[in-house]
């Protein structure tokens, strides 16, 4: 088994549904010491709140030690090498680093270097595992299994991590995936696509609306959001009274990814999937360092 | 087996190192001759002209130099720079319009040949080929449409003109399709990366496999090997690159792949036959400057393992592995 999680792939079936078995005792928010004496460093060279306090709640309710070193700038930007960078961290003895990155592919160069865990809480445009397994893990608390099940992901495809660690996540466990958006945002990909919002949900189990990511562009791309909007916003109007699940990785363009209307709608899943975000991530952590 | 052939002539040397890193390196590439193109320092005046030119005859090395064409905005002074000893012109193929027509009218009356980089640089903003890979690794990828559309442009102008025009680097089968048919003025030229690799060998952001123009799909490289055997191509270049800042993530790391050293081994190891790849890499460039390669080497077939460390360009780096032909 892999000793890092720098791409979901890193985790075969079994050690997936190993974590979801910690992740769902987790769910009771008490604190435990199952990582006492263990030192977690989340080193952040993209700003994050919510993915690093999720970790950080993770790793406290373990009763592992924490500490946060927030690079505002990437110190490759400075000229330091990925080599030094790392060797630097992993001198400071944690069990675990967990990564955040503009630069696709930096983890995974990180963990060619280091002793302790890497993990990677998202890397340019490339993987976000740790939102890819929690998405997964929300969908099967719902349905127990994902076999046959359709999921249609909405969005800046091309641009989003997450899409990338949830279609591979999904496809393996057997789900069928529809990815919907305009040809701005739809990647090389085998997979099914559609511009059709409207049929995609007629079609779908569940709904993956993505964040927009403007900050990942470097021309325009859509001359607004509202334009965006237009065709690709989940409303009621869309969803009616469809048995279906709506679910967001967060933060959320409100009245442009989803309306307020359907936010409310307790189809809707993204605050479900920020709780079981710490108890999956807890299981991840388990998992990775007392392996 | 052994074999006796003219010493190559790279028409697609960058000016990333010294001239002595350059000539040591092509000496051990069994590189007679090199046409050094201009797109890591400027040359477009007497000065950076001169200083090249004054270093390679120090180095006793038949280094030919190519002068932008276009510097800024602006026309250089073509036939000045002529006269001082420029044997080339170089340019963007995305270029006002009017002033590649200037640059194509210079070149007819001064017989000198223009090599294009025909790449759309709007289209162009990603860091490998545009391909499912790319997507899997999060990266911006560069379209084939990026290049074929601009040598749709330039073959259309070029036929107005009876200057030789060298597209340089062609790396899509789409742009081998429209030069199929191409007017005797116009020579196609191929960098041998394109001719080794695809996008696949990035794998796992392999840096050594990030170069310019990037490495196509496994289709475009087939398009390009049939298309060096029907002599569809004219030329098959080095593109060398002495990128040395390789251990960083994948869109900071330097573009390029070093290998003058071994470039004519590396010809010769090609699934080409032997005689095709001696016009495309000695006969028909020195034809092209109305050369003579006068200096031969014995190649020898074997299983040779690249070690990059003996290379004399400053990058010791390459994702080249093993050889069949080495330089007796």
């Amino acid at each position: 088994m892999s000793k890092h999680l720098t791409h979901t792939k890193d985790f075969n079936k079994d050690d997936i549904l190993r974590i979801f078995t910690y992740a769902n005792e987790y769910l009771d928010k008490k604190k435990r010491d199952d990582l006492k004496g263990h030192l977690i460093i989340n080193v952040f060279f993209e700003n994050s709140t919510r993915t690093r306090s999720s970790f950080e709640i993770a790793a406290k309710r373990l009763g592992a030690d924490v500490v946060n070193l927030d690079v505002a700038r990437s110190s490759t930007a400075k000229g330091e090498t990925l080599f030094d960078t790392a060797a630097n961290l992993d001198a400071m003895g944690p069990s675990a680093i967990v990564v955040r990155h503009n630069r696709a592919g930096v983890p995974k160069i990180l963990s060619k270097y280091v002793k302790s865990s890497i993990i990677n809480a998202g890397d340019g445009a490339h993987q976000h595992p740790t939102q890819g397994l929690l998405d997964l893990f929300t969908l099967m608390r719902k349905w127990g299994d994902l076999k046959g099940k359709k999921i249609a992901i909405v969005g800046d495809i091309r641009n989003s991590r997450v899409a990338n660690s949830d279609i591979e996540l999904f496809t393996r466990f057997q789900a069928e995936v529809l990815l919907v958006g305009p040809p701005h945002f739809l990647p090389k990909s085998s997979l099914p696509k559609t511009h059709n919002l409207k049929e995609a949900i007629e079609w779908a189990d569940a709904v993956i609306s993505l964040r927009t990511q403007t900050e990942r562009h470097s021309q325009p791309s859509f001359a607004s959001l509202q334009d965006y909007a237009e065709n690709f916003q989940i409303t009621k109007d869309l969803i009616k009274d469809k048995n279906i699940l709506i679910m967001h990785p967060g933060p959320v363009h409100r009245n442009i990814d989803i309306s307020d209307e359907v936010l409310a709608d307790e189809r809707c899943l993204v605050l479900e999937q920020v709780k079981n975000g710490v108890a999956v991530r807890m299981g991840i952590l388990k998992f990775l360092i007392e392996n | 087996m052994k074999i006796k052939v003219p010493k190559s002539f790279d028409l697609n040397v960058k000016n990333s190192e010294s001239v002595a890193k350059i000539a040591a390196a092509a000496k051990n590439g069994g590189v007679g001759y090199a046409l050094m193109i201009p797109t890591i320092k400027p040359i477009y005046d007497k000065l950076h002209l001169a200083y090249n030119l004054k270093r390679a005859n120090e180095e006793n090395f038949n280094l030919l130099v190519a002068i932008e064409g276009i510097h800024q905005g602006k026309l250089s002074e073509i036939s000045i720079l002529r006269k001082k000893g420029a044997r080339a012109i170089y340019i963007n193929s995305d270029e006002d319009m009017n002033l590649i027509k200037r640059v194509f009218e210079y070149a007819s009356f001064l017989d000198i040949p223009v090599f294009i980089n025909a790449n759309n640089k709007a289209l162009s903003l990603g860091v490998m080929n545009d391909s499912p890979r790319a997507y899997a690794l999060g990266l911006n990828g560069i379209p084939n449409y990026a290049e074929s559309i601009e040598v749709a442009k330039i073959l259309e102008l070029s036929k107005n003109f009876d200057a030789k025009i060298v597209f340089q680097s062609i790396t899509a089968k789409e742009s081998i399709e429209i030069l199929k048919n191409r007017p005797s003025n116009v020579y196609v030229d191929v960098c041998i990366d394109n001719l080794y690799f695809s996008d696949e060998d990035v794998g796992e952001f392999n840096t050594l496999f990030k170069t310019t123009p990037p490495l196509r799909s496994e289709e475009d490289r087939q398009a390009l090997l049939n298309a060096c055997e029907k002599e569809i191509v004219d030329f098959i270049s080095s593109n060398h690159i002495a990128a040395t800042q390789k251990d960083l993530p994948f869109e900071e790391a330097e573009y390029g792949i070093s290998k003058l050293d071994i470039f004519t081994q590396l010809a010769y190891s090609l699934p080409l036959p032997h005689e095709t790849v001696t016009k495309l890499i000695s006969t028909n460039p020195a034809k092209l400057f109305g050369i003579e390669i006068n200096e031969y080497i014995e190649i020898e077939f074997g299983e040779y393992e690249i070690d990059c460390f003996t290379f004399s360009s400053k990058a010791k780096n390459t994702p080249y592995k093993t050889l069949k032909a080495k330089i007796v």
